[in-house]
């Protein structure tokens, strides 16, 4: 497709998640089909960060005008918002919803509801992390992009724009890809993009100025119902404890013959 | 005269932080010495105040303290204890120059947050992968032990 605006004058869209904080011990709920949410830190997801802070750098290497930061979400979500203006998103798009975010709402819903944002905002460029330390679907990015029918460059390490189109490394189980996209297109954020910014308190005071709009998600006239179900939830089993062994030959031998790891 | 420390339930004190009894600000003379009184945030009469800049860097270090890996009353208490030991300062200059030692602390803490998190993320994504990102040594591993 054709990239709405100029190649030095991009608007970007960049998606924030609102999650349980990384550091914080997560507790399966008493009735082990999610996890216990009361009372417990909440955060913006770590890949979202990262999109975010390449977005603000895309705006400061005055390859991008705008940014436009979103988020789906309960009336808490804002604070997410709130870190990404302070980070340096121009404004805010709140799509309220009181579905659980890390149960009912699930990517595929999200992903329409944020293709209903983009056709609404006409982004450039859309930053979404790539995946969400909850979900951890990764699934998000690809599905708008297919919505869309836009490229899509997920997993990316390294974004070089130039020429109305971008150059950008992933990082796949196989190694480093370089591929090259045009615009309009979805990028999903790779831990090794960035280091962002902290969002600092003056700079939270300052966002406080910057414009949040909120939209009903029921109001955007997609379907939001989930079509996965949480059957159970578990702890992961505690792990046994390690042993040192003497030497090569008795390694091989555990390998071999206990954790049959090679034949 | 009762100082403003009586905010964080300390000693009494005067100077960069100060109890002003006049909502005009007049005892600020001690308090901000040469930095005008605006600077005083006398609230009503009888309310503990204290220099602007100490009060905003105090909210600094609160903020972030609620991100430091160790729980929050750390952070604060050590804010508290460092900003107590500065108390009596009366020189607007150093003032200033205390408070820009406050904020590079709330800095370096800034530091440690994003150190351990990024590392943790590192670690809970990339573990395998960085330990033997071309896959060599199992392929070695394959090789020698079949």
């Amino acid at each position: 497709g054709t990239s709405p605006h100029p190649p030095s004058k991009m608007k970007v869209l960049v998606g924030v998640k609102r999650v349980i904080d990384y550091a914080v011990k997560v507790r399966i709920a008493a009735d082990k089909k999610g996890v216990e949410l009361a009372n417990v830190k909440m955060s913006m997801n770590p890949f979202c960060e990262i999109a975010v802070e390449e977005a603000i750098r895309m705006k400061e290497g005055k390859t991008a005008t705008e940014i436009v930061a979103v988020s789906v979400g309960p009336k808490n979500a804002q604070e997410q918002i709130r870190t990404a203006l302070a980070m340096g998103a121009d404004r805010g798009v709140h799509v309220t919803t009181d579905m659980r975010l890390d149960q009912e709402l699930q990517p595929l819903a999200v992903a329409k509801l944020l293709k209903e944002i983009v056709e609404k905002e006409a982004p450039d460029v859309v930053l979404l992390g790539k995946q969400s330390i909850d979900g951890d679907c990764a699934q998000t990015g690809p599905m708008l992009a297919a919505m869309l029918g836009w490229p899509q460059a997920t997993m990316a390490s390294e974004l070089t724009f130039a020429d109305g189109g971008v150059t950008a490394e992933r990082e796949t189980d196989n190694g480093t890809e370089v591929i090259q996209v045009g615009t309009p297109l979805v990028v999903t954020a790779d831990l090794r993009l960035n280091e962002p910014r902290y969002a600092k308190l003056p700079n939270i005071m300052k966002a406080k100025k910057k414009k949040i709009e909120a939209i009903d998600a029921a109001s955007l006239g997609v379907d939001l119902s989930p079509r996965i179900e949480v059957v159970e939830m578990n702890d992961p089993p505690t792990r046994a404890a390690g042993i040192v062994v003497e030497d090569v030959t008795a390694l091989v031998d555990k390998l071999k013959n206990e954790a049959s790891v090679i034949a | 005269h009762v100082p403003a420390a009586a905010a964080f339930g300390g000693p009494r004190v005067s100077s960069a932080m100060a109890y002003s009894a006049d909502p005009g600000g007049a005892s600020s003379a001690s308090s901000s010495s040469s930095s005008s009184s605006s600077n005083s945030t006398a609230g009503t009469a009888g309310t503990p105040t204290m220099h602007p800049l100490v009060r905003d860097l105090f909210k600094r270090f609160i903020y972030v303290g609620r991100d430091y890996p160790l729980p929050p009353p750390y952070v604060r208490d050590k804010a508290r204890e460092a900003i107590l030991k500065n108390k009596d300062l009366t020189d607007a200059r150093e003032i200033i120059e205390a408070v820009k030692r406050g904020r590079w602390m709330v800095k370096e803490i800034i530091g440690v947050i994003q150190l351990k998190k990024y590392r943790a993320l590192k670690k809970r994504y990339y573990d395998d992968r960085d330990a033997d990102p071309t896959g060599t040594l199992a392929q070695k591993a394959k090789d020698e032990f079949g």
